[in-house]
C-alpha cells in the first residue's frame, strides 16, 4: 500500500490530448498508467486528478515535472499528396504541493497546463488561407483544500484561476508584391473555474474516485491583430494593426474511476472521462472597430468520452513499473475537421517507472505514444478537404519530495 | 538497486524503441492514381482563346504558362510523361486581339476621383510575338485566340495577312495549305481536349449586338455549326483517340457584361424628382427615384424612342465611365438639360441577349450529342460558371463572377485568370475521371496567380 505513495509522477507528455486540445500529461505517475488516476490518488498530483484523495495521504508532498510532447501530423491533400505539419514540440509543466495541516486537513496548490495545442503548417502550404498556425496555452493555478471525513472517505475542492494565451496566423487572399497577405492574431485573457473530488476506499484493497473539473471560459480582450503584405488597395480592409476579442471555452471534465490491489504489489485501475466539448461550438474573432474582418468558424464539437486503464507492479519497495492505455473519442465532427485541430479517435499506450531514491525523494519516468486514427473530413466553412493522421510521442520526468 | 536498474532497462528499452518507430510515421497511404481507360501519353489541346491561355486582354507568356491545358497536363504527369509544348510568345506585354498589350491594374484618376482600373501595360502590343515559330512544332496546345468554328479547315487561316495572326505564328508552314484539322490529323493524339465556341459568341456580344453581319445572327447558323463539329470530331477521333469536350458557358454571365449594373444611375431624391418633373410630359415611362435607376437606351418602339433598360439587359464594360459618372451618359443631364441615351454598342438588349443564349444552348446541345456519340468526357463549364455566380470556396478562398475581386476572371472581364483556368482544368479532370474510370488529381487552384493589385 505504501508504495502507492511514491507514485513518481511520470511526466505526462502534454502531447497526449484528450479530445480537442486537452492534454493529459498532468502527472507522470498518472500518465504512465494511461491517465487513469482519479481512484488512485494519494500523490501531490491528486490536487489535479482528484482533490478528494489529497487528504488520504500520510505526509506532505511536492511534485514537479514536465513532459516533452512531439506531435507529428500529416495531411493527405486531394491535390498535392502528403503534407507534413511543422508542429513545435510542447513542454507542458506541472507542479503540485499537498501540505498536511492536520491529519484530516490538507491544503494544496496545483500549477499546470491542462489545455494546450499548437498545430503549425508551412506558411506556403495549401491550407494557408484557413490556418498556418493556431497555438493555445493555458496555465491553471489551483489552490485546493481537502478534508478527510473518515479513514476511508475524503473530499476536496479547489478554485482554478486560469491564464490563457493564443496566437493564430493565416494568409489573406490578396495578391500584390507578395503572393498573399498575412494576418496574425495574438491575445491573452483569464478565466475562473473549480475542481471538486470525492475519494472513497470501499475496502482494504479497493477505492473509487470521482472528480469534476469545471469549464474555464477564457475571455480574451484587446488582442493585437496585424496585417502585413497587404496591397495598398486593401489598406482600409486590412489595417496594419487593430484590436480584437475572442473567447475560448475550455470544457468541463468528469472523471470516475475504480482502483484495486489484487495483491499488495499489483494495482490496477480503470477510469472513464467525460469531456463536455460541446461548449466549444465556435471559435470567433471579433473586431469591434472593423466588423468586416470578423471571423466566425463553427466548430460544433461534441462531448467526448475517454476510457482509461492502468496498472502498476511493485518489484521492490523502491521500484515500480507501470503501464496504461486509453481510448479517446474525437470531439470534432467530421465536417468541421480543420488543420488547426485535426482531431481523431486515438489510442494512448504508456509505460513508466517509479524509483524511490531515498526516504523522501522519488522520481518518475514516463514514455507514451498516442496514435490518432487516420481520419478523412472537411472543414466545411472553407471547403478544405482531406485526411489527417497524427502521432504523438510523450516523454516525461517528475520528482517527488515527501516530508 | 543494480538489478532494479537492469530490469528497468530491459523493459523500457523496447518500449522507447516502439515509441520512436510509431511516432515518426504519419504518412497517409495515397490513393492510386490511374488514367483508367484513357491513354494520356500524347495530349493535344484544341480550342480558341481560353485554350490558348489568353487573359488580361492579350496572349502573353505568363498567361500561356497558366493555360488550362497546361494545368491539365501537369495532372497527367502522375500517370504518363508529358512533354507539353506550347507555342509561347516572348516575355513581355503580349499582344491582344485588338493589337493592344495586356492589361494591368492601376489606380486611375477620373473626373469622379480615382478608381481601380485595368489599363494597357504598354502603348501597343508586341507585334514581334507574331514571329513565325512553326518549325519548332508540333505543339500540344493549338488553341488559337479568336478561332471560329468555320475556320477549322480554312487554308488561309495560317496566312499572316489573310488569316489569324495567332495561328500564322505557329502554323507548320505558311504555305496556305495547313489547317487546324490537318494539324490534328498529323499530331496523332492519344487524348485531346476540345473547348471552343465562346469565340463564336463573343464578337457579336462585344459589339453590343451591333454586328448584324456576324454569322451567328443567321438563323441557320446551327446547321453550319453542326457540320463543322461533325467534321472536327471525325478528325479528332480518327485514330480512336479519347478526349474531353467542354460545353459553352453563358458569356453574358462574364464580368464584362455584369460589372456595370443595368441600374447603375444613382440619384438623390431631389435629383430624381427634378428629372421626373422635366420628363413627365414627353417621357412618362422614365420614372426616376432615389437610389439606383436603370440606364436609358434608344428603342424605336418606345414612346418618343427612349426607355429604361431591363434587368435582363446588359451594359458592356467598355462604356466610357467618365461620361457616365460625370456627364450623365445613359441618363438625364440636369446641368445641360439633355437626355443622353447609352449608344447601342454598349448595351445587349433583350433580343440580342436572347440570340446569344439561344446559340449557346444549340452549341452545347450539339457538343453533348457528339460527346455521347463518341464516348467522350463531357465537361459542363456552363455549370461551373453558374456555381461561380452563387460563389464557391476553395481551401478558404472565395471564387465568384465578381469583377476584380472574384478571383476567377482576369482584367479583361471575359477570360479567366490562372486561378480560373485551374478551376476549369479541375472540371475537365472530374469529367475524365468519371468517363474513363480514372483517378487523376485535381489542381490546387489557390497555387495559381490571380489578379495583382497595386
Amino acid at each position: 500500500m505504501r508504495k502507492i505513495n511514491f507514485f513518481l509522477a511520470i511526466l505526462l507528455p502534454s502531447i497526449s490530448m484528450a479530445g480537442g486540445f486537452q492534454i493529459n500529461t498532468q502527472g507522470q505517475h498518472a500518465v504512465s498508467m494511461g491517465g487513469a488516476f482519479t481512484a488512485v490518488g494519494k500523490k501531490a498530483s491528486s490536487v489535479f486528478y482528484n482533490p478528494g484523495a489529497m487528504s488520504m495521504a500520510e505526509k506532505s508532498s511536492i511534485t514537479i515535472g514536465g513532459n516533452y510532447l512531439k506531435t507529428g501530423t500529416s495531411y493527405l491533400s486531394p491535390f498535392n499528396g502528403n503534407v507534413k505539419a511543422e508542429n513545435p514540440s510542447l513542454i507542458p509543466l506541472h507542479a503540485y504541493v499537498n501540505w498536511m495541516i492536520t491529519e484530516k486537513i490538507f491544503v494544496g496548490l496545483g500549477i499546470n497546463n491542462p489545455f494546450r495545442s499548437d498545430f503549425k503548417w508551412d506558411d506556403d502550404w495549401e491550407g494557408r488561407y484557413v490556418s498556418q498556425e493556431l497555438k493555445f496555452n493555458s496555465w491553471y493555478f489551483q489552490p485546493t483544500v481537502s478534508y478527510k471525513i473518515n479513514e476511508n472517505f475524503g473530499i476536496g475542492c479547489g478554485v482554478v484561476f486560469g491564464l490563457g494565451n493564443m496566437m493564430f496566423r493565416k494568409a489573406i487572399p490578396v495578391e500584390g508584391t507578395a503572393s498573399f497577405g498575412q494576418e496574425e492574431l495574438k491575445i491573452n485573457g483569464s478565466g475562473i473555474g473549480f475542481n471538486l473530488g470525492l475519494f472513497y476506499k470501499f475496502n482494504k484493497e479497493g477505492s473509487v474516485g470521482i472528480c469534476y473539473r469545471s469549464a474555464v471560459n477564457f475571455k480574451m480582450k484587446n488582442g493585437d491583430a496585424t496585417f502585413t503584405d497587404i496591397p495598398s488597395t486593401f489598406a482600409d480592409t486590412y489595417p496594419s494593426s487593430l484590436k480584437f476579442n475572442t473567447e475560448i471555452k475550455c470544457p468541463s471534465v468528469i472523471s470516475a474511476g475504480i482502483a484495486y490491489h489484487f495483491t499488495s504489489a499489483l494495482l490496477t485501475t480503470v477510469q472513464l472521462d467525460f469531456t463536455a466539448w460541446s461548449s466549444f461550438d465556435s471559435l470567433n474573432y471579433i473586431f469591434p472597430d472593423h466588423p468586416g474582418l470578423e471571423i466566425r468558424t463553427g466548430r460544433n464539437s461534441k462531448n467526448s468520452i475517454c476510457g482509461r486503464v492502468g496498472g502498476q507492479y511493485s518489484f521492490t519497495e523502491n521500484f515500480d513499473l507501470r503501464i496504461g492505455a486509453a481510448y479517446d473519442l474525437a470531439s470534432v465532427p467530421q465536417d468541421h475537421l480543420s488543420p488547426d485541430l485535426p482531431e481523431a479517435d486515438k489510442i494512448l499506450l504508456s509505460a513508466g517507472a517509479g524509483y524511490k531514491i531515498n526516504r523522501m525523494l522519488s522520481a518518475d519516468l514516463t514514455v507514451g505514444i498516442e496514435n490518432y486514427f487516420e481520419r478523412k473530413g472537411q472543414f466545411s466553412d472553407a471547403n478544405l478537404n482531406g485526411s489527417y493522421k497524427s502521432n504523438s510521442l510523450i516523454v516525461g520526468i517528475g520528482l517527488n519530495y515527501e516530508f | 538497486m543494480n538489478s532494479d536498474m537492469k530490469q528497468t532497462k530491459k523493459i523500457l528499452a523496447p518500449l522507447f524503441l516502439l515509441v520512436f518507430i510509431c511516432s515518426c510515421k504519419t504518412n497517409i497511404e495515397e490513393p492510386k492514381i490511374t488514367s483508367g481507360s484513357a491513354d494520356l501519353s500524347n495530349y493535344l489541346a484544341v480550342g480558341g482563346s481560353f485554350t490558348a491561355g489568353y487573359m488580361d486582354g492579350a496572349l502573353y507568356l505568363e498567361g500561356q504558362q497558366n493555360s488550362f491545358p497546361l494545368i491539365l497536363s501537369k495532372s497527367f504527369t502522375d500517370v504518363a510523361t508529358q512533354n507539353f509544348k506550347q507555342p509561347l510568345v516572348n516575355p513581355g506585354v503580349g499582344i491582344g486581339l485588338d493589337s493592344n498589350s495586356k492589361l494591368i491594374l492601376i489606380n486611375k484618376a477620373f473626373c469622379y476621383g480615382s478608381a481601380l482600373t485595368p489599363v494597357n501595360a504598354a502603348a501597343s502590343g508586341d507585334a514581334s510575338d507574331y514571329t513565325w515559330i512553326g518549325s519548332q512544332g508540333p505543339y500540344n496546345n493549338i488553341g488559337v485566340p479568336g478561332l471560329r468554328i468555320y475556320e477549322i479547315n480554312n487554308q488561309l487561316l495560317g496566312n499572316p495577312q489573310a488569316g489569324n495572326s495567332y495561328y500564322a505564328r505557329f502554323v507548320k508552314m505558311q504555305d496556305n495549305d495547313h489547317t487546324i484539322l490537318s494539324d490534328i490529323t498529323e499530331f496523332n493524339a492519344t487524348f485531346f481536349t476540345y473547348w471552343m465556341g465562346m469565340d463564336d459568341l463573343l464578337p457579336y456580344a462585344l459589339s453590343g449586338g451591333t454586328a448584324d453581319n456576324d454569322p451567328i445572327v443567321n438563323s441557320n447558323f446551327i446547321t453550319t455549326f453542326d457540320t463543322y463539329i461533325d467534321l472536327m470530331f471525325k478528325t479528332l477521333c480518327a485514330d480512336n483517340a479519347k478526349g474531353a469536350v467542354g460545353n459553352i458557358p453563358d458569356v453574358l454571365d462574364f464580368p464584362y457584361f455584369t460589372a456595370i449594373p443595368y441600374d447603375g444611375v444613382v440619384l438623390t431624391e431631389e435629383e430624381a424628382s427634378q428629372i421626373n418633373s422635366i420628363l413627365a410630359a414627353s417621357f412618362p415611362q422614365l420614372q426616376y427615384h432615389e437610389g439606383n435607376n436603370p440606364f436609358v437606351i434608344d428603342d424605336p418602339s418606345a414612346p418618343n424612342g427612349k426607355r429604361f433598360i431591363a434587368s435582363n439587359e446588359y451594359v458592356l464594360m467598355n462604356v466610357p465611365l467618365d461620361s457616365v459618372k460625370c456627364f450623365h451618359l445613359g441618363s438625364y443631364d440636369l446641368q445641360n438639360g439633355r437626355l443622353l441615351s447609352l449608344p447601342d454598342q454598349y448595351v445587349i438588349d433583350g433580343a440580342e441577349g436572347g440570340l446569344i443564349r439561344q446559340r449557346r444552348i444549340e452549341f452545347s446541345a450539339k457538343l453533348k450529342e457528339i460527346a455521347d456519340e463518341k464516348d467522350l468526357a463531357f465537361v459542363d463549364i456552363y455549370d461551373l460558371v453558374r456555381h461561380l455566380d452563387s460563389g464557391i470556396k476553395f481551401n478558404g478562398v472565395a471564387y465568384s463572377l465578381e469583377f476584380l475581386h472574384g478571383n476567377a476572371f482576369s482584367l479583361d472581364g471575359i477570360h479567366t485568370t490562372a486561378k480560373g483556368n485551374a478551376l476549369i482544368a479541375n472540371e475537365f479532370i472530374k469529367a475524365i475521371n468519371v468517363q474513363y474510370g480514372a483517378s487523376l488529381r485535381e489542381a490546387d487552384v489557390n497555387a495559381y496567380p490571380g489578379i495583382i493589385f497595386p
